[in-house]
């Protein structure tokens, strides 16, 4: 089949796990001897092979003629966004940034006024949408050629923070209803989908994602630390649940001062929690790195002996199955849906800080318990592959082609 | 006459309590009393009480015709002196009437006769002192935990006078063999062997209240043709299993108890079956061949040997840590601490860590997955071992200034 993709962010450009798992997914269906066209809206480079081609929109000339379609759908689904404001237009193209920066809602409308026009001219047999950002443009994608949509959600309105923002909440819902067959990342996805944005259930359908089979046989470089380290990786905003994380630090360092904790990442929460590490007193065991790039990931991961993700609300989290790729015992809550595929991780529900610092001092001191973790963990990752997502992602188009 | 061995086994272990890791060192209680006094409470009311008044009446009707034994347990005992007395006192009547014989075992139900020999004499011993000052018997055949046996073990159970032990009649160690004979052991003077009958003793404990399988309803007639069919070379039948079969494990509502009743009353009147304990079995029959028992075998788990205690990781280490700390806790001569440790060996607690997929049955076990089992086992041990520290630091520091004053 030929798949028309739209996607925000593909590597090497990458800011979450929505870059990861596209292309995870895209590579996977092009060995099952699928044909995708990728259009995000700024590419690093252009990329085109046999099977798989990556369109940067920044590169596509916008219409020259406003269509029936178009607009009027537009002015319903985008209403904040007024067309003839246009802010970043460099001749007759549109200059995306690809960011989540404050023009992220323009930007999502004028994907889809680019692919008002790719519509047309591209060859394809079903339309392929990940995440709100691309829903305006898989509605006009599909009103345009009538070809069927699938629109994927790797988050909800409801995962970003504790306010909803109905703007968006509006978009991800019009996607839905629009949608042939709506693909959530988890069944915890999967039940807000049916409950908070009132979809058939029979609509919805459960793809996992899947994680990378990597070698990671080769060394890096290991702690320069004597205490061991126990690391929070990801974003450090109010869904990831990083208070929870220092909690727990607390609990475990009155306990056994040897260890070191590592928060890893930015986010809007960060100095808060810098404030509270200093407040409660814990900053000589207590570190902050910022933001860390590919290799410094795997770096941090070599360095750490017990990962958390203790997140409040995750549709899925793959960061910790790259830590139990590096071979590090995981812990995560229970309300984070890569907790569904994962029956042998330590599960703990993100308010319980004392099951979670429990588990935190377990594994830094049993080491048959850090190994049966790891053990049985490395096991399930077997078959937690891309190839099996595509499979569902597979059979989920041909139950609408 | 083939002979019918009844043996029932009565354990239960002391639960531990949600013993967090905050706690270390603060030298809590260890033990979950509610939850073992429920647990017991209801084990007794559904299953012990009656099935003992079941057999109180069929022995009054019967006479000598009714015999059974019991395999109970040190926790098992303490627990019913501690929450539910009476059903001490109707353990103590079945006692009482001569027709029902106790067997010998390790006070805890431990994994000792794999880990330390001095453990395994002390515990056997323990609980031969405890058998005799409740019930006025003193045993004669042993029973190990989950029947646990080797070649090994049986040395050691014959070093402390018995004169026979049942285990399982695993078709590793017969090898065509049928289990309804006596066998010897290697050790000497050799130890006569008791072999379970696998497949009857299952057929009431595991498949009685099976709905989907090809046998049920197990009626008291159709399990007495099967003991009828057995060949004439076969001159005892060992049916080994758990009390809880009878009113716990399956309900009243199964008819379990009309099973028992008929089942016995059938036996009691028939011409070629009869019922007997081990040691009057030993009277009259002797034993065919020798068996060799190279590693340890048991009726636990999916590979029937020590496995479903020690084969993961978690597994090994608590149950090292804990036999690790023997001498230390023998020389406290801590009475309290004594008691703890007896209670900490329980093979229960090393069964609740077993890897998830296997199915372990109806174990009341208190925990969510085999790790909540681990840290909190460990996270007790933890404390217990600080405990042991503190009273020995205290007791060596008594000593030199006794030695002090001595010298002085």
């Amino acid at each position: 089949m030929k798949i028309l993709m739209l996607g925000w962010e593909y590597p090497p450009h990458i800011s979450g796990g929505l870059a990861t798992a596209c292309q995870g997914l895209v590579e996977s269906l092009l060995k099952k001897g699928h044909e995708v066209l990728f259009l995000l809206p700024k590419a690093v480079e252009e990329m085109q092979s046999e099977q798989f081609r990556l369109i940067s929109a920044s590169n596509v000339e916008l219409p020259k003629k406003k269509d029936s379609i178009t607009y009027p759908l537009l002015r319903k689904l985008i209403p904040n966004v007024d067309p003839t404001q246009i802010h970043n237009l460099s001749g007759d193209k549109y200059n995306f940034s690809g960011a989540y920066g404050p023009n992220l809602i323009e930007e999502v409308y004028w994907l889809a006024v680019v692919i008002s026009k790719l519509a047309k001219e591209l060859e394809f047999d079903i339309i392929h949408a990940h995440d709100w950002l691309t829903f305006p443009a898989g509605i006009i994608a599909k009103e345009i050629s009538r070809k069927p949509l699938v629109v994927h959600v790797h988050a909800t309105a409801f995962d970003r923070s504790a306010k909803i923002n109905h703007e968006i909440y509006e978009i991800e819902r019009q996607g839905m209803l629009v949608a042939d067959k709506v693909m959530a990342v988890s069944n915890l996805t999967k039940k807000i989908i049916i409950d908070k944005y009132h979809i058939d259930a029979k609509k919805v359908i459960t793809a996992y994602n899947g994680v990378k089979q990597k070698d990671t046989s080769q060394n890096l470089d290991t702690s320069r630390f004597k205490e061991k380290i126990v690391t929070f990786l990801g974003r450090i905003t109010y869904q990831k649940g990083p208070e929870y994380f220092i909690e727990a630090a607390e609990k475990v360092l009155k306990k056994d001062k040897n260890v070191r904790f590592v928060m890893a990442g930015n986010g809007d929460l960060m100095t808060e929690m810098i404030k509270i590490v200093a407040a409660k007193r814990l900053s000589s065991h207590f570190h902050f790195t910022g933001f860390l790039k590919g290799r410094e990931v795997d770096r941090m991961l070599a360095m750490t002996d017990v990962f958390v993700m203790p997140s409040i609300s995750e549709p899925f989290g793959i960061a910790p199955l790259e830590a139990i790729q590096a071979n590090i015992p995981v812990i995560i809550s229970r309300q984070s849906g890569v907790a569904e595929v994962l029956p042998h991780a330590f599960i703990v529900d993100y308010w319980d800080t004392n099951s979670l610092s429990e588990a935190i001092y377990g594994l830094l001191n049993h080491k048959s318990f850090a190994k049966m973790v790891k053990g049985l963990n490395r096991v399930t990752l077997q078959n937690l592959t891309w190839g099996h997502a595509a499979e569902t992602v597979s059979s989920t188009y041909q139950s609408v082609a | 006459m083939k002979n019918i061995c009844f043996t029932f086994l009565v354990h239960q272990p002391y639960r531990l309590r949600n013993f967090h890791f905050f706690e270390i060192g603060n030298h809590y209680n260890y033990f979950d009393e509610e939850t073992n006094a429920k647990i017991m409470r209801q084990i007794v009311e559904e299953s012990y009480l009656p099935t003992n008044k079941l057999l109180l009446n069929l022995i009054n009707t019967f006479g000598n015709k009714i015999k059974v034994s019991f395999a109970i347990s040190g926790t098992a005992l303490n627990q019913m002196e501690q929450y539910v007395p009476e059903v001490l006192g109707s353990f103590k009547e079945l006692a009482a009437t001569g027709n029902v014989e106790f067997l010998g075992q390790n006070y805890s139900t431990s994994l000792s006769s794999l880990k330390s020999e001095s453990a395994f004499y002390e515990e056997v011993l323990e609980h031969k002192r405890l058998i005799s000052r409740l019930f006025k018997k003193r045993p004669k055949v042993f029973l190990n935990t989950g029947l646990l046996y080797s070649d090994e073990i049986g040395k050691m159970i014959s070093n402390l006078g018995f004169k026979g032990v049942i285990t399982e009649g695993s078709s590793v160690i017969l090898n065509g063999k049928s289990p309804n004979n006596l066998y010897k052991s290697t050790s000497r003077p050799p130890l006569i062997l008791f072999l379970r009958n696998t497949s009857l003793s299952d057929d009431i404990a595991l498949r009685f209240s099976q709905r989907n399988w090809s046998e049920w309803p197990l009626t008291s007639e159709k399990y007495l043709g099967w003991l009828n069919a057995l060949p004439a070379s076969d001159e005892l039948v060992n049916l080994v299993m758990d009390y809880g079969t009878f009113g716990e494990h399956h309900k009243k509502e199964s008819g379990i108890f009309d099973f028992l009743e008929f089942l016995f009353r059938h036996i009691a009147e028939s011409k070629d079956l009869k019922l007997s304990t081990p040691v009057e079995v030993l009277k009259s029959v002797s034993a065919k061949a020798k068996l060799k028992v190279s590693k340890p075998i048991s009726y636990t788990g999916t590979d029937k040997n020590a496995s479903a205690w020690l084969k993961n990781e978690m597994q090994q280490e608590a149950c090292d840590t804990l036999y690790a700390m023997e001498d230390l806790v023998k020389n406290t001569r801590d009475k309290f601490l004594h008691q703890d440790w007896e209670r900490l060996k329980s093979a229960d607690h090393f069964l609740y860590m077993n890897n998830f997929e296997e199915v372990l049955g109806n174990l009341f076990n208190p925990y969510e997955n085999p790790y909540a089992a681990f840290l909190k086992y460990m996270n007790v041990l933890s404390d217990f071992q600080l405990k042991v520290e503190d009273k020995t630091k205290k007791s060596s520091k008594r000593k030199n200034t006794r030695s002090l004053i001595k010298n002085k």
